[in-house]
């Protein structure tokens, strides 16, 4: 194991904030026990090509001693508050949550290829993406800020809490903590924050979404809740359609005309963009029906308020 | 949550603390009785060997009964312990953004420490010459605190905590390195890390070091740092002594608080950073001298204490005869200087043990006085009975202008300062004491430096002769030289008016050199 055989225990563990990425947690630990995050974050991570993912196959074991997270679901608590696997949980089934976690624990081979996280967050696999407002708040309540897991997901381009655009730190700014989740002051690239009204012609839509990212993020919304989320989806469609075609139809002027025709491109496979195909596909078989950025898109379209959803 | 930024509201001070849970706060009242300690008090001395009493007397937990200043002293350093950690209050935003730049510099492997606008400078000066009980004190205040304290999640700060309360280092080595890694020990000893190996490895230069230490000693909210061994040597006298200067001085505006401990010869270099000299002669400055000898008010009653303390160190069978005779010998013939008091004491005792006696009394201690291994005492010791500024000036790492103005015996015509050794200022004495300082015009009369000089032994007198026309001479000479030097000649001038003159002929030659290059180009 990489990280136990580099790192001594820290002496100092900072407290976990909420929806706090996982490398931010670790990047903080070892600001605050005076490494530096480039150190040991490609070796923890695995893969220099994606240091910003939070798989972290194999590893996470390790870590939760290291951060001192006692008790039998030590693990657990590190998935379930701070990584992406968090999103995914409600559109899977257990047993593949299990393999997924074992994934990340063990480094057990995954086959289900929507359980990457490379198909919920942002393409720019060396950025990482704030809300200037979180900043300021942060700043003012802690004395630094931490990057979030919701601003990482694909189609999240507007803060729900501060109705903000969303900025970019990338990997090769000079500001080398912020690339790693750990902001210490209001840097130039991240000062101000654009009003959405000047930036996106639909920015309602968009807090929506980025509202039912964040409930699912949180736990808020969960397995329970959007169990039969797909057929729910489908019998609305279908029962308005009449078959299988023009429910697939449907589905894509729903999100063509919520969203825009841009967002159909946020439903990623492994090798990029799904194309115009995937509502087709989510209709007629099983292709889509757990990706959660799939369903989080038709079920923010479909219904705006994730409060009102049971 | 967090609370206000200490500039903007004065909540912070009312403001829950958890750094100080656990850090005691002793009543002033109780200090004295808390900083007491006799190591021998339930010592079945009747059934010990000789050999165990011999080793008993070896040990270095030497006893300590306080003095009126000792317990100022300790009073203030507790109070400027736990003030550290208040005005560092992790629930002050502030402090927490402060905090994580110097990390950030650190994990950054910056090469200079951040400005911290919010650290407070925080420094404490114990000095004065061997055997005052400096050391004796600074051991009993660090028994009343827990050096580590193991803290468990603390909502919305961390998670786990190892907050070191002081640490106690030796400044013997004299270099910047030694220094730092002194530190590093210091907390690998204490927190069971391995700093002293890890930090060299990520910060490979001193100035990088010096951060990353900083950064170590804020990460675990380091109480107070004690500094020990402040000498004339390798604090001034070293090739490399301004450096170190230098490098104290970043320490000590880390917002850490610092207690120096050592010699008066090593302090006159603050005397050239104006600002902290300034702040430190304000309060923080503590001068220990042997009792009695500054005529302070209270040296009856701490000379009554202190011989109390020694006399209780005591291993042999039956009980000293004449106990108080004992005290009273002690307390008229070593000049108030605790240490030698106890050194004293001790001789006796070991001297009774090879020679099979049961106890001692005042006559033996008349003999130690005057046995050939006191001798090297015997001499500070007598100075200071008999209040003989002019002996005092023959021992380095005393410093007698001090004593020389306090007890009037300044000389009018002074010679160079800077032949003088220890060069501690005067006014620091006088400080420290309750008697008025002193002026030029109440000194004595070189007719009477005289008469007393003759009083000395041959050999002494030829010495502080021969001193003084040395001294003389030098001075002589460097007048001399000043009158004869040109206005251009840089031993006049200094090398820093030459360098400036130098660069400026550089830049002169740079610019016609373009000037011909812009020519030729032209052509």
């Amino acid at each position: 194991m990489k990280a136990e055989g580099n790192l001594s225990s820290p002496t100092f563990v900072p407290c976990r904030q909420v929806d706090q990425t996982l490398v931010s947690v670790l990047a903080l630990t070892w600001v605050e026990n005076g490494i530096a995050p480039s150190k040991y974050l490609n070796q923890v991570c695995g893969q220099w090509r994606l240091p910003y993912e939070t798989s972290f196959p194999g590893q996470l074991s390790v870590l939760s001693d290291w951060l001192s997270i006692k008790g039998s679901s030590s693990t657990d608590q590190l998935i379930r508050d701070h990584s992406y696997a968090a999103i995914l949980e409600p559109f899977i089934s257990p047993a593949e949550f299990v393999r997924l976690k074992l994934y990340m624990v063990g480094n057990h081979p995954l086959r289900n290829r929507h359980c990457f996280p490379t198909q919920l967050i942002r393409e720019e696999g060396k950025a990482v993406r704030y809300c200037p407002g979180c900043i300021r708040d942060d700043l003012g309540n802690f004395g630094f800020s931490y990057a979030r897991r919701l601003h990482q997901v694909i189609g999240v381009q507007i803060c729900p809490h501060h109705a903000l655009q969303v900025g970019v730190v990338v990997a090769k700014s000079d500001d080398s903590l912020a690339r790693y989740g750990v902001i210490l002051d209001e840097s130039p690239a991240l000062r101000g924050g654009k009003p959405i009204g000047n930036v996106d012609k639909r920015p309602e839509v968009w807090i929506n979404f980025a509202n039912w990212v964040f409930r699912v993020l949180t736990g808020r919304i969960g397995r329970k809740e959007c169990e039969h989320s797909a057929p729910r989806i489908l019998a609305a469609l279908g029962s308005a359609a009449g078959n299988q075609h023009q429910a697939s139809t449907a589905l894509r002027e729903v999100i063509s005309s919520t969203f825009g025709a841009e967002a159909m491109d946020l439903v990623r496979t492994r090798h990029g963009p799904a194309g115009e195909r995937w509502p087709s596909l989510f209709v007629d078989g099983e292709a889509f029906r757990d990706h959660a950025v799939a369903n989080l898109l038709m079920l923010s379209a479909l219904v705006p308020d994730p409060a009102g959803f049971a | 949550m967090a609370t206000d930024s200490p500039h903007e509201s004065t909540d912070w001070l009312a403001a829950e603390n958890v750094l100080l849970d656990g850090v005691p706060q002793i009543p002033i009242g109780e200090l004295a009785e808390r900083l007491a300690f006799a190591p021998f008090e339930k010592l079945d001395r009747e059934h010990l060997s000789n050999e165990t009493r011999m080793e008993y007397l070896e040990m270095t937990r030497l006893p300590y009964e306080p003095t009126k200043q000792g317990v100022t002293a300790a009073a203030k350093v507790l109070a400027m312990l736990r003030g550290g950690l208040i005005a560092r209050n992790p629930l002050v935003v502030e402090n927490r953004r402060a905090r994580m730049k110097l990390l950030a510099a650190e994990a950054c492997n910056a090469t200079t420490v951040p400005k911290i606008t919010s650290a407070s400078f925080a420094v404490r000066v114990w000095t004065g010459m061997t055997g005052v009980g400096k050391s004796a004190l600074r051991s009993r205040v660090l028994s009343l605190l827990p050096q580590v304290i193991e803290r468990g999640p603390c909502p919305n700060l961390w998670e786990r905590l190892s907050q070191l309360v002081y640490l106690q280092i030796s400044l013997l080595d004299g270099t910047k390195g030694g220094f730092l890694e002194s530190i590093l020990t210091g907390m690998d000893d204490a927190l069971g890390t391995s700093y002293a190996v890890d930090l060299p490895k990520r910060h490979r230069t001193v100035d990088r070091l010096l951060v990353g230490v900083i950064g170590r000693m804020h990460h675990h909210y380091l109480g107070l740092l004690v500094i020990e061994e402040a000498q004339w040597r390798n604090l001034i006298g070293s090739p490399r002594a301004a450096e170190m200067q230098v490098f104290l001085l970043s320490v000590m505006n880390s917002g850490i608080p610092v207690l120096i401990i050592g010699n008066p010869s090593a302090f006159s270099w603050m005397e050239d950073f104006t600002q902290d000299a300034r702040r430190l002669h304000e309060r923080g400055w503590e001068f220990f001298h042997p009792i009695g000898s500054m005529d302070e008010k209270s040296a009856v009653d701490d000379q009554k204490a202190v011989s109390y303390g020694v006399t209780s160190y005591y291993v042999l069978k039956d009980l000293p005869r004449d106990l108080s005779g004992c005290r009273a010998f002690l307390e008229d013939n070593l000049g108030g200087i605790v240490g030698h008091e106890l050194t004293l004491w001790c001789n006796a005792q070991e001297s009774a043990i090879t020679e099979g006696k049961s106890s001692i009394g005042p006559e033996d201690l008349e003999v130690e006085l005057r046995a050939e291994r006191f001798a090297s005492n015997r001499r500070v010791v007598d100075a200071f009975k008999a209040r003989q500024s002019w002996e005092l000036r023959l021992m380095k790492d005393v410093p007698w202008e001090v004593y020389a103005t306090a007890w009037k015996q300044m000389p009018k015509v002074n010679s160079d300062p800077r032949e003088q050794g220890a060069s501690a200022p005067a006014s620091l004495g006088a400080s420290a004491s309750d008697s008025p300082e002193p002026t030029v015009a109440e000194s004595t009369s070189a007719a009477e430096l005289e008469a007393r000089i003759a009083a000395l032994g041959k050999k002494e007198r030829q010495r502080f002769a021969a001193n003084q026309t040395r001294a003389s001479n030098r001075a002589v000479k460097r007048s001399a030289l000043q009158e004869s030097l040109q206005s251009g000649d840089m031993r006049l001038d200094g090398l820093q008016q030459h360098a400036i003159e130098g660069i400026a002929n550089m830049f002169k030659e740079i610019d016609s050199t373009k000037k011909r290059k812009g020519k030729v180009a032209g052509k």
